[in-house]
Parts: C-alpha cells; structure tokens; sequence
C-alpha cells in the first residue's frame, strides 16, 4: 500500500535543503561585497597594468592579453566585478578609463563569442555592458557584436531585447538604429511603444538625421511602432507639421496614426491645420468620438474666434471626453468670465458644469502660485 | 446503548473512504504548498538575479496612474498616507481620497494638512455609486490630490467612486493605513510593458509592524515583537507571496489584494466596477476580470509583482484578527458563490480546475472538513478504531513539514529582499512558526469554521475595522 508519510518525508528533504540554500544564500551575500572588492582589486590591478600599456602603444593590446581577459570574465558574477573595476577607473583616473574603454572592442568581441550561448539573462546583460560603455561604436556594422545584438533582438525575452536597443540608442549611429528597429518590428513579440519612444529619446547621435531615416520607412513598420516613433518625433522636435497634416488627412491611415499626427499639430501649432481640426473636433459622429476629443485638445495652440466657437460647441457634445477636453482648451485660451458668458449663462447644465470647474481650477492655480512666490 | 457490532463492517468501509479522502485532501494540499513554496523561492531568487544583472526597465517611461485611497473613519492614519504616497519616485500620478461619509475628522484631516480647497468639479459617473456631497483639491503638491467627500456605501462603493473621478488609464487601489514603498509604481507598472494582454496586477502585502520606513524605504527591519503580528508575517510569506507567485505561472491569480493592485480602468467599467454587495470586493474583482475576458474572448493576463511591495498594518489582538478573518472568509464564500459558474467548466480552463478548485476545497470548505476530521478522529478514538501511535506521527510528520515550509517562505523573502536579520530575528522566526502552526493555523480555522456557518445571520456590509495606530515611517 502505498505509504503518504515517505512522500511528506521526500517534501520536507527537500525543503530543508531549500532552508540551507537561503542560509547559504544569505551568509554568502553578506560575504559577496567583501570578495566582489578583493576581486575588483586584483582586477584593477590588471586593467590598469593594461590601460598604462595601451596609453604607449596607442590604444591597442596583443589579441591573446583580451583572449586571457574574456576568459576570466566567463560567468556574468565576473563581468559584474568587470563593470565595478570600470566605473571606479572611470571616477579615479577619466583619461586612462577613456583610453581603456576605447580600446575594448576585441575583448567584447571575445566575450560575445563566449556568451552566445549562455542563458538571456547573462546576454542581456552583456549588452548592457556594450551600451553602457558604448562598445557598439568602436564596430562597425554587420561586425559580431552587431550580430550578438540582432539576435537578442529577435529574443523573446523583453530584456535581451531592451537592453540591445540601448546599446544602440547609446550610439551616434542611426542607420544601426534603424536597422535594430526592422529587426523588432519583425519581431512579433510584444514591445511596449512606451519603451521605444523612449529609447528613442535617449538615442546620443543626430535625431534630425534618426527622424528622416525612420518617417522614410514609417509605412513598413507594424501600426503600434508607427505610433512610437510618431510620439518620438512630438516629444524630440518640430518642423514635421506638413508631413503630419498629410498623414493626419489620408483616410487610408489608421486612426492610432491620426491621434499621432493630431496631437503632433497640438504641440507644434501649424495654420494650414486649423481647418482640418476644426472639422474633427464638430464632428457629431458618436463613433469618432475620439477625433473630436484629441482635437478639441490641440485646439489650444490654435487661438481665435472660430476656434473659441468650435470649442464651445464642443461643449454640448454629447461625450464626456470631448465636452472636457473642449473646457480645458477654452481655460488655457485665458479668456474671461464676459467671453464665456454665453456658456455660463446658457441652459446646458453639462456644458456649463464643465467650464465652471476649469476656471475655478485655474483661479485656484493662480491663488496657489501666488502663494508659492509668496514663500 | 445500541449494539454496534453488527454495523462494525459497514462503519469500517465508511471510515476507510473516509481515511482515502482525507489521504487525498492532505497530498492534495501538501503538494499545493510545497510546489508554492519551490517555485515563490526560486522566482524571488531569479528576480534578484535579474535586477543585479541589469535586466530591468529603468528608463524614464511611465504609465499614467491614479491612486484610489478609501477611507472610512481613518483620522488617525490618513495624513500619513497621503504623505507617504507623495514620496513615491514615479513621475505621474495622482491621489484620490474617497471619504465615505466617516463620522470622524478624516475629511478634516486631509483638508487641513494639504490645504485642499473646494472645488465643483463635475464626475462621469460610468460605476454606480452613493451621490457625492462635495469635492476639494490642490495642484500645490508634487502631484495633484482629491478629496472625494461621499455618502456612506462601503469600501467597494467608495472605490468605484474613486474610479469615476479617476482621470488616468490604469488606477491603484489601497488601504488608508497602508504605505507604498518608493518604487512600488514603477515595479507594479512593469508587467504592463511587458505584456499588452495585462489587465491587473497584485502588488505584495507585508506586515508593516516591525519595520521602521523613511520616504518609502525600509530603513531597519526586525520580526515583530507580538507574537500575533510575528506569526501573521510567517503566514503571509508562506502563504500569500508563495502561493500567488505559484498561480502567477498559469494567469490564474484570484485574488488581487485590497492593499495594493493596479487595474486597467477601461476593463474594470467594462466588467462592471466594483461589487458593493460583497465583502471581498477585492477578490470578486479579480474573479470577475476573468469572467469578463473569458466571456468575451479578450486575451488578458492577471499578474502578481512580488517585488512591488505594499506595507500594511497587521491586526494586533486576537479580536481584531478574528475580525478580519471572517471578512475575509465571508467575502470568499461571497464570490465562490457569485461565480459558481467557474466550476468545473472547461472555458476556464486551469483558473477553474486549479485556482476555484483550490479555494474552494483549501480555503472555503477547509473549516468544515477540518472540524469534520477531528469529528471523525473521536469517534475512531472511541469506536477503537483508531492507530494512535501512528496518528501522533502523522501529526508530527505534517507539523514539522507546515514549520520548514514556512521557513522556507521566510528566509527566501528575507534573502531576496535583501532584509537583513539577527540571530534574535532567526530564533524569533523559528519559534514563531511553531506556534504557527499549532496555535494560530486552529484558531484561524475555527474563526472561518464560525464564519461559514452563521455566514447566513447577515450583517450589513461594512468597512472592517482594526484598532488603527500611527507607522513607524518618516
């Protein structure tokens, strides 16, 4: 018959060497620091040996010196201590540290190779290293650290792929960034468009010359990632108003890439857009709802007496969203209580409601900014 | 006294099924707990892993939140909490307070310390909820904050009027005598940007007794020195953090905690909002997020974020403990009872035939078939049935397997948090679980025993309420 006891046994073996692993754990933390600054020591030692060589010979090293260094750094424990002994080099002497990380490339080289295969929490982390340090730069495209790179970005770890998108945004290269951007859209695991708009925002080369490279292509790329990079382009700079009133009136476009190109027109006001916005935000079509709300918004930057009576229409819309929008944009007009009268006054409780609050909310704003100076 | 004898056979056969089912019922949960305990390890071991080994998110992106803070007489704590939650190191979001008509000064309170001023401000009213009397704000803060001033309806009430004056997509619910650690949004926001499908997440819940925080950060922490608050701590690391991190492995989390959760608000209006009829408004949420996807063929995910942690008040006396544990176990037998439709059906596919399944058999059913059993284990006794020596072992066996399990529990959360403890800490922790195991385990069973079966003597819905003290946070 079969006896319950030995299987509770087998459980309780089991945890009790889960409890030793947490005690070992814990002591062998507790001691890590202490062996990381050892190593880190030794490693010091070694790097700065080496960057006082490469200071003479020219920013270059025999191959084998970086075979013998990479071999050292096999586990992502060592490139930890890697990184430490670099940033305290950064911080202790910055000229040696530039000459040393300039040189690096063989020895990143060596490490890919050896890291390919390891587990995607290791390799996202040596592309961290590549980006931190910048390493992508010294190769040049189709090299093997741009394919290490590629090929965390075909990854469906979330991390492989982000941490290779910053070694590339760390570069001044926007054709490899570009080219790292086909290779996710290609991808189809999910990347939040947050993450992308915002790596693009930290991208270190020429944006102007990033943004025409990516508008070239803007049609090839998945509609979520149309979207990032539109709301890359709004946040980096103007000057697109043209092309994103085209994309705004092509029917054909989906409307994710409207809302873009509306909002784009609302922060970089542009005159030949007014009328386009004016008819969006009249539209009473429940189901455009939306076109009438984000319109309504970019309303704002685009003052004037059709504006203001568009806007007050769009107070009595029957949806919540486009009557709010509407009042925020007629508050930030700074127009007074005897230009609103009409609203003020009128019959509709909503629209009266909605426009009341706005100007109570920036009467209030002003009492608190008066109060801010005050102190 | 009747002749038993000429039934001996037949009360054998019963108590052999009986003994078969009980077998079953005890691997059942044994095995439920040692996998929870293996797999809540190892993922707060491969979490750690992850953050030293920079795969983490930590560029400046952000999702847009508001924070939801019912309160009901929280005079004492509210201040506090709001204070605490403008320290938080997320660059958007908003506070809402949801006052719900208390009868003490908690409106006052806010009012006061923030220099809210009134305000008529109109609410879309998409949930249903109790009228509300007025409204007052401030932008004068890091981030906007809103008083809410209601009606008295309830927590579940006031969190869908917290929904409807919401203005971001993704709202936080909490308590009012809880505080968010610095980086709790950032890390309750990241399985948003790591999956599209996810429709809410559950922070994790700690016993806050013990801890001394400042602006968020835990700054020193030990076991607690009541041994109610010290036994509560190992519970929850063994069986929250553990068995949620389990559940997490196949979307099938039920439970989302009051405390602390994120929830796409679209979804949530869409499903219908909170259930002001429940008691357990938090896991009838959850459950009707599955429901409602499922339903309408939407591909979601529930998510648990260990690592985004939420410090709460434990109960410190035994009646508030009982309190609270029979809210819990009445808002249980609620849901279980609302979404019988779960059970056994194939469209839930493992949320049905794991996680109901589970909570039905170990949590709901668990006081009536442990009374049952030591029923049973008497009238063995007394009928001699009954193999002493090898019973005291299998007791034995089975308190020592709860002990190490907690154990485990507890020094894998304190290892991966990083919390450093004393050899006082260690042996307070070991002796606590003892007791754990042999004191409160029964007195908790007996509380939802009680609870399940008067759970018919209705009582109105209500806030529940434990003795509320001041946090040791700066």
């Amino acid at each position: 018959m079969f006896r319950i006891e030995l299987l509770v046994y087998f459980y309780i073996i089991i945890c009790i060497s889960m409890i030793f692993f947490n005690v070992f754990l814990i002591l062998h933390y507790r001691r890590r620091e202490q062996k990381q600054e050892t190593r880190s020591r030794k490693l010091l030692h070694l790097v700065q040996e080496q960057a006082a060589r490469m200071e003479q010979t020219g920013g270059t090293l025999p191959e084998k010196e970086w075979e013998r260094l990479a071999k050292k750094l096999y586990r992502a424990e060592k490139l930890l201590t890697f990184d430490r002994t670099l940033t305290d080099l950064q911080q202790n002497q910055p000229q040696r540290a530039e000459v040393y990380i300039g040189g690096l490339l063989p020895l990143f080289r060596q490490l890919c190779w050896r890291y390919r295969r390891k587990e995607p929490i290791q390799r996202a982390y040596l592309a961290y290293l590549m980006g931190r340090y910048a390493i992508v730069e010294q190769e040049k495209r189709g090299g093997l650290l741009h394919q290490f790179l590629k090929e965390l970005l075909f990854s469906n770890n979330l991390y492989c792929r982000e941490n290779a998108l910053r070694a590339y945004y760390g570069t001044k290269d926007g054709k490899a960034v570009l080219e790292a951007i086909r290779i996710l859209d290609k991808n189809q695991f999910f990347h939040h468009g947050k993450l992308l708009t915002e790596g693009l925002m930290s991208f270190q080369g020429d944006h102007s010359q990033l943004i025409e490279m990516l508008w070239a292509e803007l049609d090839a790329f998945r509609v979520e990632n149309q979207v990032a990079i539109l709301n890359y382009i709004r946040f980096r700079k103007g000057g697109y108003e043209a092309r994103m009133l085209a994309l705004l009136q092509d029917e054909k476009k989906d409307p994710e890439l409207h809302f873009a190109a509306i909002r784009y027109l609302g922060k970089y006001p542009y005159p030949p857009a007014l009328d386009t916005l004016l008819r969006l935000a009249r539209d009473r079509d429940e189901a455009r709802w939306n076109y009438a709300a984000i319109s309504a918004t970019s309303l704002a930057s685009y003052p004037g007496e059709q504006t203001v009576e568009v806007l007050k229409r769009a107070l009595h819309h029957r949806n919540w969203y486009v009557r709010y929008n509407a009042a925020v944009s007629l508050e930030a007009m700074h127009l007074s209580y005897v230009d609103m009268a009409d609203i003020l006054t009128g019959e509709d409780r909503y629209a009266r409601e909605m426009l009341e609050y706005r100007m109570e909310e920036r009467a209030q704003k002003e009492r608190e900014e008066a109060v801010r100076c005050q102190t | 006294m009747p002749d038993l004898t000429q039934y001996m056979d037949l009360i054998k056969m019963i108590y052999r099924g009986i003994g078969v089912f009980y077998v079953l019922y005890l691997l059942g949960y044994s095995t439920f707990l040692f996998l929870s305990v293996v797999v809540g390890s190892s993922e707060l071991y491969h979490r750690r892993r992850q953050e030293r080994l920079k795969n983490d998110l930590t560029q400046d992106y952000f999702i847009p939140i508001s924070i939801i803070v019912p309160a009901y007489n929280e005079e004492v704590t509210v201040e506090q909490t709001v204070r605490s939650l403008l320290t938080l190191e997320y660059p958007l979001y908003e506070i809402i307070v949801v006052n719900d008509g208390s009868k003490d000064a908690t409106a006052q309170v806010v009012i006061d310390a923030f220099d809210l001023k009134a305000i008529h401000r109109p609410v879309q009213r998409q949930l249903k909820c109790k009228p509300m009397k007025s409204i007052y704000q401030s932008n004068a803060h890091k981030v906007p904050i809103t008083l809410v001033n209601k009606q008295n309806g309830g927590k579940a009430d006031s969190l869908n009027m917290g929904i409807n004056a919401s203005r971001y997509p993704y709202f936080i619910c909490m308590d009012a005598d809880s505080v968010l650690q610095y980086d709790s949004l950032s890390l309750i926001v990241r399985p948003v940007l790591e999956d599209e499908r996810v429709v809410a997440v559950g922070g994790a819940i700690r016993p806050a007794n013990g801890v001394h925080l400042e602006q968020g950060r835990v700054v020193q922490y030990h076991m607690p020195k009541k041994p109610l608050v010290g036994m509560q701590v190992l519970e929850y690391d063994r069986s929250f953090l553990a068995s949620r991190i389990l559940f997490d492995k196949f979307n099938g989390n039920i439970i989302i905690s009051g405390a602390f959760g994120l929830f796409r608000k679209d979804m949530v209006i869409a499903a219908g909002g909170y259930d002001a009829s429940t008691m357990g408004e938090d896991m009838e949420l959850a459950v009707k997020l599955h429901v409602f996807c499922r339903t309408n063929l939407i591909p979601y995910s529930i998510r648990y974020a260990p690592d985004a942690v939420c410090w709460s008040q434990a109960p410190e006396s035994l009646k508030d403990l009982k309190n609270q544990r029979r809210r819990w176990h009445i808002g249980l037998m609620q849901c279980m009872a609302k979404h019988n439709a779960i059970f056994a059906n194939p469209r839930y596919g493992l949320v049905s035939f794991i996680s109901y399944f589970y909570f039905l058999l170990y949590e709901l059913f668990s006081p009536a078939i442990e009374c049952f059993g030591i029923l049973t284990v008497l009238m063995a006794w007394a009928l001699q049935l009954l193999n002493v020596p090898f019973m005291i072992l299998f007791f034995l066996i089975y308190g020592a397997f709860g002990m190490i399990l907690t154990l485990t529990a507890f020094f894998a959360r304190t290892q991966t948090l990083n919390q450093r403890l004393t050899p006082m800490d260690v042996a307070r922790a070991v002796l606590l679980c003892l007791f754990e195991v042999v004191a409160l385990r029964f007195a908790i069973a007996f509380v939802r025993a009680k609870a399940l079966f008067t759970y018919w003597k209705k009582k109105p819905q209500s806030w529940g309420r434990i003795e509320r003290k001041k946090m040791d946070v700066k």
